[in-house]
């Protein structure tokens, strides 16, 4: 029974692990993608003020 | 990133199939006359092993069709379905083991099919990894793709090796001998619902894992829209 129990657990542990992985990953990339835009509309804006 | 009705849709379905064969498995099928329970693993070890399958195919696809159109979204399709493909080939090798020690006496045996199984894991551990060794971005989808199609030839000869050498490994329950396979019903019931729930599974994750990918595009066309405007001003 105990080996019923381990082989199971491996399973959800493994894609646990992947789940997670995702989850980091894709807010990791959220974030990243926030800070570029604010950089981004920073410089635009600036750009702008310069040419006015 | 958003979750459509079709996303839910599979992940509902997902987590009832998966419910379903977590109790058929545990509960409803009978034990095995000559192993007991331990044998209830073989449920879940080949469920996996058969998106692993089918995302290693997946992946000799869309290598093919990025060869073929050199179209990027190919190349991030057959990267999530070879990371994919490695986590359910990981669980299959960890998983047997297990089975294989109350039942063989010894946690691992090197005959055809586990050393076959072992030899996959690595080509397609070495098709994930061999991207952050090619700097040149034009070779990189390239290279992998013809690893990729490469590693997907492997799988025919893995599913075959129990057939073509001696080997302690069970032979296969589909698609077998006379004398091979399952003959309870319900055993039957518990072996279809884990295959479904494992394919769904691989879908699910497949559909997060190109978004990101997808999303990492994005973020590097932000990246180099950055750059030229840090020039320009």
């Amino acid at each position: 029974m105990s080996y019923l129990v381990a082989a199971y657990s491996v399973v959800w542990v493994v894609v646990s692990i992947y789940i997670f992985t995702l989850i980091r990953r894709n807010r990791d990339l959220d974030k990243t993608v926030e800070t570029l835009e604010a950089r981004i509309a920073r410089l635009e804006s600036e750009g702008l003020d310069r040419t006015e | 990133m958003k979750l459509s009705i079709k996303d839910l849709l599979i992940f509902t379905l997902l987590t009832v199939t998966m419910e379903l064969a977590l109790i058929w498995a545990l509960q409803i099928a009978p034990p095995d006359r000559m192993q007991g329970d331990v044998q209830r693993i073989f449920y879940f070890h080949l469920g996996s092993i058969w998106p692993g399958f089918l995302a290693f195919f997946y992946v000799m696809y869309g290598s093919a069709r990025y060869l073929a159109g050199r179209d990027l979204h190919w190349d991030r399709k057959s990267l999530a379905s070879g990371e994919i493909g490695l986590v359910f080939c990981t669980i299959v090798l960890t998983t047997g083991p297990i089975w294989a020690k109350p039942t063989w006496g010894v946690w691992w045996s090197w005959d055809a099919r586990l050393t076959s199984t072992v030899v996959l894991w690595l080509i397609f551990l070495g098709y994930i990894n061999l991207r952050h060794y090619i700097d040149d971005e034009s070779k990189r989808p390239r290279i992998s793709a013809i690893l990729g199609i490469v590693g997907a030839c492997v799988v025919p000869f893995v599913y075959m090796s129990t057939r073509l050498f001696e080997t302690q490994h069970p032979k296969p329950v589909i698609m077998g001998d006379e004398d091979s396979g399952i003959k309870d019903p319900n055993m039957t019931i518990a072996l279809v619902l884990a295959m479904a729930a494992f394919t769904l599974l691989y879908i699910c994750l497949w559909r997060i894992a190109v978004t990101q990918f997808q999303a990492r595009d994005r973020l590097d066309k932000l990246k180099t829209r950055l750059s030229l405007l840090e020039d320009e001003y």
